[in-house]
């Protein structure tokens, strides 16, 4: 059936809202770094490199605030609540009504993306496939819960979005706004990072080592830089806490074993699904220009948490169906 | 990339295992207390309709058993939500499932290979393969022994048929019958096999005394084991459980599940590959009507997993090779049974490959 722009994201969005009350509501959670309160939440996210995500975070205590006044706290209390103590209805609801937003966000543009014309060879049976594949995994992921992670990922394909629909008609304002939203998402997760490496990718597939690929690629990684160095001077940590998790730098502990595993079939599925060898070549470009991220989930990343591998793998899902046949300048394929 | 058989089941079962642990370590299913030990499974499972789905129990409860006396160790096995320090039922549940999901997958990776049964594409199969399991486990937060091996059941037949009924037509519907009586020992929606098994019966041979004698002798079988079970089992007691939210379609939880329903119905009306088959999707739900109706009269479809085999069918169905079957159902619909010489027209209507 066709893959039509009104159905799709009707779809999407009711399978965003669906999928997300069934993380929140069906399953909860075994694992709680976090009591559901502001307090506690101020905590552990407002110490360590979790303090300069500022963006979501300010969104959810607001939302919480909102909240507080609205739900009923002697109203029947999820499990997850209850086993820890003082936690409030309201902040857990707070957590899911920002994240089910965004995934809402999520959805939407990966049916637009999906709805580009002549930008990924896929047909629409697949097209359907894969954004039910998309929100089900990120909802998956979920049992770790925190407030920038569907929001990154929406950073992430807006970007991917602006870049491949607006690039041929207007080069330097889409330069200007995909750093611009580069700097914003900077400001929610550092994982922002990874919006530098598709779009570079794209770059090079479009122009070769050309001096608009460099200017292009250079302005988003100085957007980036601004961002990450600026939060860090602006936002100085007297105390220097760090939050210690136990699971975190050992990628071969049992419990990590799985997220590696995890690691593992998600990357193979954009490589089994890829068109052709030059989108696997992308997605392999893609993983190695992400190396810096993917050292430090390695280094300081709880590997089970498998929600750190979501953003390359949203990115990998995309790159497999590129389009590779038109303006085809990558390095390795000339 | 090709789909070769060894990688895809070896992707298939990986992906399964890791999901399961994610569902049920990382995640822990809601849904009530009898998860967790088995004298509560057993205060529930015991009495009303559950008394009756024999087979997944027992394994559980073996299971169980041999899991205390041989290797158990509750070390980082134990879900949070947990309220008990004994946790090797939640883990022997555990187990059942992940194993009957592993099976599940073999059977999605055989069906995939099927030459000529369906029309996909290499990239198309690895992504069904992984969307079945991704669906399978995330309607997991309600859990029951039973579920996830109905599917295994289901899809096994399934195979069966499109594997062998060319080759030996009467050897398939005995095995066929055979696993439509194991699999009612399991979960009733067994029935839904022979809904799917008819549809096929049909696209295949038309309305023929094949067709309708196989489709009886499915049947027959589906009802002496569903009649023999509520004759041999009794519960002393005659437990009925009520449940607030069971048949309210329109309480606020049931609405998602509603919602649920339609868009996974949208997903395999979506991807399907040409409207002899979307039909063939009507058909076989409303062949399965018998079952909607006790779901939406007797079940809470907040629990998302009731739809879930009518879903997995409905995938397959989506890609069927029309070229490989001699009856159309586009004019089965509209032929009206009203007219004079009904069975004619109908032959006539409904042939649209006919060997010359």
């Amino acid at each position: 059936m066709k893959f039509k722009i009104v159905p799709a994201i009707l779809i999407g969005i009711i399978l965003s809202i669906v999928s997300s009350k069934i993380a929140y509501f069906g399953f909860n959670s075994s694992i709680m770094a976090n009591v559901f309160t502001q307090e506690s939440f101020r905590n552990g996210f407002g110490n360590d490199i979790y303090r300069y995500r500022i963006l979501s975070s300010s969104l959810l205590l607001a939302l919480d605030n909102t909240l507080s006044t609205i739900i009923d706290e002697n109203g029947e209390k999820e499990p997850v609540l209850k086993h820890a103590k003082g936690s409030t209805n309201h902040f857990y609801y707070a957590f899911y009504y920002l994240n089910t937003f965004f995934l809402i966000l999520v959805s939407v543009i990966i049916v637009l993306l999906l709805n580009l014309k002549n930008a990924f060879l896929v047909s629409d049976g697949e097209k359907y496939i894969l954004l039910f594949i998309a929100i089900m995994s990120i909802n998956y992921t979920q049992f770790i819960i925190c407030p920038y992670d569907i929001s990154s990922y929406f950073f992430q394909l807006l970007t991917l979005y602006i870049f491949l629909r607006f690039m041929n008609e207007e080069f330097l304002l889409t330069t200007f706004a995909v750093a611009s939203l580069i700097l914003i998402s900077t400001l929610n997760r550092e994982s922002s990072a990874l919006s530098i490496a598709i779009t570079t990718i794209l770059a090079l597939q479009k122009w070769g080592f050309k001096r608009r690929m460099f200017f292009f690629s250079g302005l988003s990684a100085l957007a980036f830089t601004i961002a990450y160095v600026g939060i860090r001077f602006i936002l100085k940590d007297s105390g220097h806490t760090k939050v210690l998790n136990p699971l975190a730098g050992h990628p071969f502990l049992p419990e990590n074993i799985m997220g590696v595993i995890f690691w593992g079939v998600f990357f193979l599925l954009p490589i089994m699904t890829s068109n052709n060898k030059k989108n696997k070549w992308l997605i392999g470009s893609y993983h190695l220009l992400s190396l810096p991220y993917i050292y430090m989930c390695l280094k300081d990343g709880a590997l089970w948490e498998i929600r750190l591998y979501i953003p390359l793998f949203l990115g990998s899902l995309f790159l497999a169906k590129i389009n590779t046949d038109n303006t085809n300048k990558f390095p390795a394929f000339t | 990339m090709k789909f070769r058989l060894i990688p895809a089941l070896v992707i298939g079962i990986t992906l399964s295992i890791v999901t399961s642990e994610i569902v049920y370590f990382g995640y822990t299913p809601k849904y009530g207390p009898i998860i967790f030990s088995r004298n509560a499974f057993e205060s529930m499972f015991d009495h009303d309709v559950f008394k009756y789905r024999l087979l997944s129990q027992h394994l559980l409860f073996g299971l169980d058993d041999w899991l205390v006396e041989h290797i158990f160790s509750s070390k980082n096995r134990k879900p949070v939500l947990n309220p008990n320090k004994n946790n090797h039922f939640y883990v022997a549940l555990y187990y059942l499932n992940t194993f009957s999901l592993c099976l599940t997958t073999i059977i999605v990776v055989l069906l995939l290979r099927l030459k000529r049964a369906f029309i996909l594409t290499d990239s198309e199969r690895y992504l069904f393969l992984y969307l079945t399991i991704l669906i399978i486990n995330f309607s997991q937060f309600v859990v029951s022994p039973y579920d996830v091996s109905s599917y295994f059941f289901q899809l096994l037949i399934f195979y069966l048929f499109l594997s062998f009924s060319d080759k030996d037509f009467y050897f398939t519907i005995g095995c066929i019958s055979a696993l439509i009586f194991i699999s009612t020992l399991n979960r009733e929606s067994s029935a839904l096999s022979i809904s799917l098994a008819s549809i096929l019966l049909y696209k295949k041979l038309g309305i023929s005394q094949k067709t309708i004698l196989s489709t009886l002798i499915l049947l027959a079988f589906f009802a002496v084991t569903y009649v023999g079970l509520r004759y041999i089992v009794v519960d002393p007691q005659s437990v009925h459980f009520t449940y607030k939210d069971a048949g309210n379609l329109l309480a606020n939880i049931n609405i998602i599940g509603l919602l649920f329903w339609a868009i996974f119905f949208c997903l395999s009306l979506g991807i399907s590959g040409s409207t002899e088959n979307r039909k063939a999707i009507f058909v076989y739900h409303l062949l399965s009507l018998p079952y909607i109706i006790v779901c939406f009269r007797n079940g809470v479809l907040w629990e998302v997993r009731l739809y879930v085999p009518l879903l997995l069918s409905s995938l397959f169905i989506s890609k069927l090779n029309p070229a490989v079957y001699k009856f159309n159902l586009d004019n089965l619909l509209k032929i009206n049974p009203f007219t004079k010489n009904f069975k004619e027209t109908f032959q006539k209507k409904s042939i649209i490959n006919q060997p010359k």
